[in-house]
């Protein structure tokens, strides 16, 4: 289970002590930046967990890119969760703007984007925030041994509030914010838990709280990243949420690096990191859209979404196999929802035309279910998706109004007609053949043999990738072509590592480590993916120049 | 309920008493234009959306050079015959779910990028044009409507900055539209208590610390990069007008209707959620034009006041399911007994057989509706004394041309005036024009130097709308 508040209130009092005794925080900040070596103790050329090693040398650069990068819904959410036991779902989710997807991920830099309703969220969440925790009695106890308005006292309580929320050293700046902040309060007759709510609720819009700032914090020229900045790329990148005081102490003392292996395994036997491998597959696999497309049918579209989440938690973490198997294992035992859904028995061996991620409904509704199926878009969801290609849009101004399909002209006719047409086979030839195989399902992803205007459909067919044939006679085959191809293996290191980074995996130099990580794990399990980035060179650098493609 | 009719005026504060006394020796509000003082008309620019598409069956397509009659599903119409013109276009479209792909296709148009819009509505590429700083009023943008949430986001939402991101996400409740746009907007008054005044002077204080940190990463001292300065620089800009929109006064001599008390919305969310087993919404008549009246009046008396010149307004979304119980009336007058049986979107896929007569009650339904807002707009009057439902550029349109089978050909869209700019009265035959031409056709009007479609798109402008 998560943390809970009262152990992070216990971390986070030795965290400052230990922190207090360096004296002048600058020093230990030196110290940790200056300390930090290149990446030592990570290795991403030599073996893995899974025993592979990569044959490819890349670049040794940061894949982070130079925009900043500020926090989602559910890092949000998590984060108020995590480290305060704030549970303010309701007020999000009501005011938070639904994250735009770029390249198939919601946590791409340049989806998140910070226009005035964004703005209005953080303000108003600030202040929901605030009551939550303020309900909370005596919180700022955790923060303050004292509760006087004197200098000693309010300093002590905002660089340990600080250190915990922006993770990372208080700086001149904010501290003197903060203390106008009190003197205001103080002004007003408030009491000192009153005041320390104000407090609390400007650094939920800080900067540093709202946005992943890195940077060195006593001017060092080293390649590396701070360890508090480490601490929070850990943090981001496995639970989805901010650094919890045990990885700031680290930070604090300069020995995140020196152990980082420990720091991995603890990270990864905790629940948090169930929950980020749900965001990543969640966003991988554009779950969320699922709910969408079923708006009227909340309890369905939610247990479908249960389903996959299901699916590859028990392949990542309860009975940990080869990501190939995410195409060749069987979901099962099924929930009697889905079980009735679908037609069978909640105890069948087999789930017959089923194979994995593409027998799954969720898969079969999110890919361009719905009403009406779109094969385009299903053609194009496994494109993107399990083989990283894209094809660029129709160029702009096209005549793009299509005959729309119905009786007598089925998805696959119709797309017949576009690879008939040189001007759209030249692109939908590329992809529209993988849309055929998907066609099997209808688009709540029932096993069909007609469509809604009873043509016939048909899950063969036959597509050319990087020069090689694949000829598929159904789903089934098509999901087996899919786990064995390596396509598949480098398309999911670079999904990982585009989650990790935030944004799309396309240059060379992206490519290239995609492939090392690919070739390192050898088909192994989801978590020797997540060893294998954390312990890349890259993880740990500075952002480098603008990346360009 | 009816604010110009109820003269629910906002009483005079002394701030602005004041104001008026001394003339130009106290300040004005930074971001506030002062309507008393202005000559000038701005330019706004008001998009409406209703869902489930208009067959070209349903409405005249020749006049002839004559105003063309309205009457049966259409005849709310006949009252702004003169106030718009028709311009059937096609929608840009784009392969994806028909209930997704028209309504971003409306006031954008481009096809899906992805699962989102392909390029920004015309309301945000007049206000980024011209206001390249942020327009000078408290709200950038302001989208209000009602809806039932058949789909995601992109069904609902009409107003697309050039990031793509939503410029507005359209307010459902009529007490929270009320509170977005007035509850904070006139503090400190002289009637404020003092425990009032004491929230919003710590409220103010917060929101300066939070300035100052991102002053601090933004500024020259900053150890971030140009890039990410840049960044910030943004969001501080947007920090600025959050604090003007909730701190500053507003001191408009304009109509500030009454916070709506219940008008049914609770209960359409609440049968939203219940919506379900066959899908869609139950909705009671009477609840839903109440919602929908009150979120208009508030809306247009913002308007009026000059909250907000770039928006949106929805009446239902793309694909959206409903079943309507209960009479409908307007002015008294009995127009509808509702009882049905299957949702809206059913009806609508047989609008050419059985399903004609009921699919028919609901396109009167929501043009009955439409007309409120549009008579709304002309009792409003813009700094000119003229109605703002002439002054204000709107276009209207919806999803589809054919229901059943989702056909994005010759979508109705209807022009108004747009202050003297567009030829009204008339039904304009463009052949085979996109709705992306039509909208290059108003911005050319306009003379908003800009175009949608990208840096490759030739527009085929429909000259002879223009005056």
């Amino acid at each position: 289970m998560y943390k809970t508040f009262l152990s992070t209130v216990l971390t986070i009092a030795a965290l400052f002590l230990l922190f207090s005794c360096s004296g002048d925080p600058e020093s230990t900040k030196s110290e940790s930046s200056s300390s930090s070596t290149s990446s030592s103790s990570s290795s991403s050329t030599s073996s893995t967990s899974s025993g592979g090693v990569a044959a490819t040398q890349c670049e040794q650069n940061s894949l982070y890119g130079t925009k900043l990068r500020r926090m989602t819904r559910d890092e949000y959410r998590w984060t108020l969760n995590d480290l305060f036991n704030i549970e303010i779902d309701e007020e999000i989710d009501a005011l938070w703007p639904e994250e735009a997807k770029v390249h198939g991920f919601r946590n791409s830099v340049d989806g998140l984007v910070v226009g005035d309703e964004q703005i209005r969220a953080f303000y108003e969440l600030a202040e929901s925030a605030s009551a939550a925790l303020a309900s909370q009695e005596n919180w700022f106890e955790a923060f303050a041994s004292c509760n006087d308005f004197s200098e000693n006292c309010s300093n002590t309580f905002f660089e340990r509030l600080s250190l915990i929320t922006l993770r990372r050293p208080l700086d001149d700046t904010t501290r003197a914010s903060l203390a106008n902040l009190f003197q205001t309060a103080e002004n007003e007759g408030l009491p000192f838990s009153k005041a320390a709510e104000l407090v609390f609720q400007s650094l939920l819009q800080h900067p540093s709280f709202l946005y992943r700032l890195e940077f060195p914090l006593d001017g060092s020229t080293s390649d590396n990243i701070t360890e508090f900045d480490l601490a929070a790329r850990l943090a981001f990148f496995l639970w989805s949420a901010a650094p919890d005081p045990a990885l700031l102490d680290l930070a604090a003392q300069g020995k995140l690096r020196q152990n980082l292996d420990a720091e991995i395994e603890r990270m990864l036997d905790d629940s948090r990191a169930l929950r980020g491998s749900q965001d990543f597959y969640a966003q991988w696999l554009q779950l969320s859209e699922v709910t969408g497309q079923l708006a009227t049918k909340r309890v369905l579209a939610n247990a479908m979404v249960d389903e996959a989440l299901k699916f590859v938690a028990t392949l990542s973490w309860d009975e940990p196999q080869a990501i190939s198997n995410l195409f060749s294992k069987v979901n099962k035992p099924l929930s009697p929802q889905m079980a009735e859904h679908y037609g069978v028995t909640t105890n069948a061996s087999e789930v017959p035309g089923r194979p994995g991620l593409l027998g799954l409904a969720a898969v079969a509704v999110t890919s361009g279910g719905g009403e009406e199926p779109s094969l385009v878009q299903r053609a194009l969801y496994i494109y993107r998706n399990f083989l990283c290609r894209d094809v660029p849009d129709p160029p702009e101004g096209v005549e793009s109004v299509l005959d729309p399909v119905g009786p007598g002209l089925s998805e696959r006719q119709s797309s017949q007609q576009r690879l008939d047409a040189s001007a759209c086979a030249q692109c939908h030839a590329a992809f529209d053949p993988l849309g055929y195989a998907l066609d099997a399902l209808d688009g709540e992803g029932r096993i069909r043999n007609t469509d809604r205007f009873d043509n016939p459909v048909f899950d063969h067919g036959e597509i050319t990738i990087d020069g090689e044939v694949w000829s598929f006679n159904s789903l089934s085959d098509l999901a087996k072509t899919l786990s064995e191809s390596e396509q598949f293996k480098q398309c999911f290191a670079e999904k990982i590592i585009q989650h990790t980074i935030s944004r799309h995996v396309e240059s060379e130099q992206d490519l290239c480590h995609a492939k090392q990580i690919a070739e390192q794990v050898e088909d192994g399990h989801y978590t020797d993916y997540l060893r294998a980035v954390m312990k890349s060179d890259w993880f740990g650098l500075k952002q480098g120049a603008e990346v360009t493609p | 309920m009816n604010i110009a009719n109820k003269g629910s005026i906002a009483p005079i504060t002394r701030r602005l008493l004041l104001r008026r006394a001394s003339g130009a020796a106290l300040a004005t509000p930074l971001l506030l234009p002062n309507k008393s003082f202005a000559a000038e008309v701005p330019r706004r620019v008001i998009t409406v959306f209703f869902g489930q598409g208009l067959p070209e069956e349903w409405y005249p397509t020749q006049s002839g050079g004559n105003v063309p009659a309205y009457s049966g599903t259409m005849a709310p119409w006949n009252r702004f015959a003169d106030r718009f013109s028709v311009v059937p276009v096609d929608h840009v479209s784009s392969s994806g779910d028909p209930h997704d792909v028209g309504p971003q296709s409306a006031f954008t148009g481009y096809g899906l990028r992805g699962a989102g819009p392909g390029g920004p509505t015309l309301d945000q590429v007049v206000r980024e044009t011209l206001h390249p700083g942020g327009a000078p009023t408290p709200f950038q943008t302001m989208s209000m409507g009602t809806f039932h949430r058949e789909g995601g986001f992109i069904r609902h939402v009409h107003s697309w900055g050039s990031d793509l991101s939503p410029a507005a996400i359209p307010i459902e409740d009529p007490a929270t539209l009320f509170d977005r746009l007035f509850a904070n907007t006139d503090l400190p008054s002289n009637t404020a208590d003092e425990a009032t005044l004491r929230a919003e002077r710590l409220k103010r204080s917060v929101l300066d610390s939070v300035l100052d940190s991102y002053r601090h990463y933004q500024g020259e001292r900053s150890p971030l990069g140009m890039e990410q300065r840049t960044q910030l620089g943004n969001h501080l800009d947007r920090l600025r007008q959050l604090e003007q929109r909730v701190f500053k006064a507003v001191e408009q001599n304009c109509a500030k209707p009454d916070k709506p008390g219940a008008t049914g919305a609770d209960s359409l969310r609440k049968n939203q959620r219940q919506g379900g087993g066959g899908g869609g919404t139950d909705v009671v008549a009477s609840e839903w034009v109440a919602t929908w009246q009150a979120l208009v009046d508030i809306y247009v008396a913002a308007l009026e006041c000059d909250l907000f010149r770039f928006g949106n307004v929805i009446f239902q979304s793309g694909g959206d399911r409903v079943r309507i119980s209960g009479d409908y009336r307007e002015n008294n007058q009995l127009i509808e007994r509702f009882d049905d049986q299957e949702t809206s979107h059913e009806y609508y896929h047989r609008w050419r057989g059985s399903g004609a007569a009921k699919a028919r009650s609901h396109t009167r339904f929501i043009m009955g509706n439409l007309a409120y807002f549009f008579e709304a707009m002309n009792r409003a009057r813009d700094e000119s004394g003229n109605s703002m439902l002439d002054s204000t550029s709107m276009i209207v349109t919806t999803e589809l041309s054919d229901p059943d089978a989702h056909s994005y050909r010759r979508v109705f869209h209807a022009i108004n005036s747009s202050g003297g700019e567009i030829k009204t009265g008339q039904i304009f035959n463009a052949g085979r024009a996109k709705n992306l031409d039509l909208y290059n056709t108003y911005l050319k009007a306009m003379q908003v130097n800009k175009r949608m479609g990208g840096n490759n798109y030739q527009p085929d402008y429909i000259d002879s709308v223009i005056n």
